[in-house]
């Protein structure tokens, strides 16, 4: 059954994989090569550039300098790593008693939740920003953190996973005396391991490239996530004042942490996703 | 009080551990979305008091307000062909790479990848690549064959199909993940039993890959349980007509969601926004009711 014939189809198919895989790296490539140009750089219309005229590697710093990318990198780090754990302790904790849990209105409670899907977030943007305000969450990274920490999708994956685990090996452990919370943490949740590395990795992902939340609560340049450093140069932009080489820089530096998750888990990633959508 | 506890037992100890989970999605989201739905039936602009107006909020944008009519076809127009391009080109990259036997993880690795970068590092991609100015990737090859340049994002009429083109062609990453996750689920008996029998790549793609596929597509895409890809996700599009276009020139790349976003936060109407919230609300409702009654039956036989 093995196919490494190169028939006709197999050669069609690669071109059009590798036409495709171009079409996708090609924007990276100039981003990259221009980040590197000198800021006086202009192309002749009619150019397509391969390489740089020069390696100038002083971009980088003046990108962070202008966008104050670092104090962005910091803050985002910070919001999005807090996050994540929180949340995924939550829905951990939730997802287990969904799970495994017999109550009364069991059902009730995880139905619930799941119509929180229907409703699109953009329908609560207005109310969450009033009660963002209220609660003196504008201007503050805690504004970023508090409002999303029970995530829907979250316990959606902890519970379909943790009712693959069998019964049996919970009942035997509440048998040998252990409580609740030692249950929890020394065996459902190594148990779930995979789970939770989905959790986080989707949700590390969506934070860190999250912008529209922040945009909206945030007015202090000192608490500016990562993404909307990069929206100085947008504005920049719309008033006239281009930095293109130095925007270059700035998009390149903001990609590292997704792309390094991505590439070391990304083996996960494709488990995450049947996890998610197929069990 | 001990009969109590001992009958009610897994209650209490269920209840206690949802009691804070439960709490702050009750106060971040019910209470919330409940808010919206009574801010919608006033005038409310933060600075002045509310006064109720009934439903005229809801009348005049759907009968009046010529800026939203624009907006909801431009969102209808989004949403079907951001449904259309990235299901089908998804589809048919995750038989290719799933086809192949050699370099299969390293096309996915590197046609999925895209999907993580963020909408402001990817809508200021495409809007090099769409640059009107001479400048612009395209307009840059399109001089390379001495074509004059195009005006992409800055002639009204082509403003909206320019905007679509790149998440529309590039858009596929995601769904073709998915479609590749179901596609390994299918057993290789099957295939092995098609073969045996003579069968054709064109029949066994029809009578096996995509009846098996049905489900998988219908519960993953359709439904979008985790809401990160679905067909009402094109409904929600934002970040292109927020950071490039600015819903211009003339209004010609507003979508309902920017329309919210502006009325909103930039002119402060908040009851008039959160009426076009609970439109947009009950717009997506009724598509995800449809769906779920129109394939019912496929997703019963998994």
């Amino acid at each position: 059954m093995k196919r490494s014939k190169p028939t006709a189809l197999n050669i069609c198919i690669y071109t059009l994989l590798i036409i495709l895989a171009l079409l996708q790296i090609f924007p990276f490539y100039f981003t990259i090569i221009r980040s590197f140009q000198p800021e006086s750089f202009f192309e002749r219309a009619t150019e397509l550039k391969f390489l740089p005229e020069s390696w100038n590697f002083e971009n980088y710093p003046e990108a962070w300098r202008r966008a104050r990318l670092g104090r962005g990198y910091l803050n985002s780090l910070f919001y999005v790593s807090v996050f994540t754990f929180i949340s995924a302790m939550i829905a951990m904790m939730v997802g287990y008693v969904l799970a495994k849990k017999e109550f009364r209105g069991k059902n009730f409670v995880f139905l619930m939740f799941l119509s929180t899907l229907m409703v699109p977030y953009e329908t609560l943007l207005i109310p969450n920003f009033l009660m963002a305000r209220d609660l003196y969450l504008t201007d503050k990274l805690a504004g970023l953190i508090i409002p999303g920490l029970v995530s829907i999708m979250g316990i959606f994956i902890a519970k379909q996973f943790m009712e693959t685990i069998p019964d049996s090996i919970v009942e035997s452990s509440v048998l040998d005396g252990a409580g609740e919370f030692q249950i929890f943490y020394k065996i459902i949740m190594p148990m779930s391991k995979p789970a939770l590395a989905t959790y986080c990795i989707l949700t590390f992902t969506d934070k860190w490239n999250e912008y529209i939340w922040p945009l909206i609560i945030l007015n202090e340049p000192s608490k500016f996530p990562v993404q909307l450093s990069l929206l100085y140069f947008v504005d920049r932009h719309a008033t006239g004042d281009y930095l293109a080489t130095l925007q270059q820089a700035a998009i390149i530096s903001t990609l590292l942490p997704v792309v390094i998750i991505y590439f070391i888990f990304q083996k996960k990633f494709v488990e995450g996703i049947s996890i998610t959508g197929l069990k | 009080m001990a009969a109590f506890k001992k009958k009610y037992k897994n209650e209490i100890v269920a209840y206690s551990l949802l009691a804070y989970p439960l709490l702050h999605w009750g106060v971040f989201f019910v209470i919330q979305f409940f808010r919206a739905f009574g801010l919608s039936f006033t005038d409310w602009d933060i600075f002045s008091e509310a006064n109720f107006v009934g439903f005229s909020n809801y009348t005049t944008i759907l009968f009046k307000d010529e800026v939203f009519r624009i907006a909801l076809i431009n969102t209808v127009l989004w949403a079907l062909a951001m449904a259309v391009g990235p299901l089908v080109i998804g589809f048919l990259v995750a038989l290719m790479v799933n086809h192949i036997s050699k370099g299969s993880v390293f096309f996915r690795t590197l046609l999925y990848w895209p999907a993580l970068i963020s909408k402001v590092v990817f809508t200021s991609i495409q809007e090099r690549i769409f640059s009107s100015s001479p400048y612009g990737l395209i307009n840059r090859l399109l001089g390379l064959f001495g074509v004059d340049a195009v005006a992409w994002f800055d002639n009204p009429d082509i403003a909206l199909p320019s905007l679509m083109l790149w998440p529309f062609l590039m858009g596929f990453s995601f769904p073709m993940l998915f479609f590749l996750a179901g596609l390994k689920q299918i057993p290789k008996t099957f295939y092995e039993a098609a073969e045996v029998d003579g069968a054709k790549k064109s029949t066994i793609l029809f009578k096996i890959t995509l009846p098996l596929m049905k489900p998988i597509i219908f519960l993953n895409l359709i439904l979008g349980m985790t809401g990160t890809f679905s067909l009402t996700e094109g409904f929600r599009a934002l970040a292109p007509m927020q950071l490039i276009t600015k819903g211009g020139p003339i209004h010609a790349t507003y979508s309902v969601v920017y329309k919210i976003y502006t009325d909103g936060f930039d002119k402060y109407q908040m009851g008039y926004a959160s009426a076009m919230s609970f439109i947009l609300f009950a717009i997506i409702l009724i598509m995800t009711i449809i769906q779920f009654k129109i394939q019912g039956e496929q997703v019963s036989y998994e």
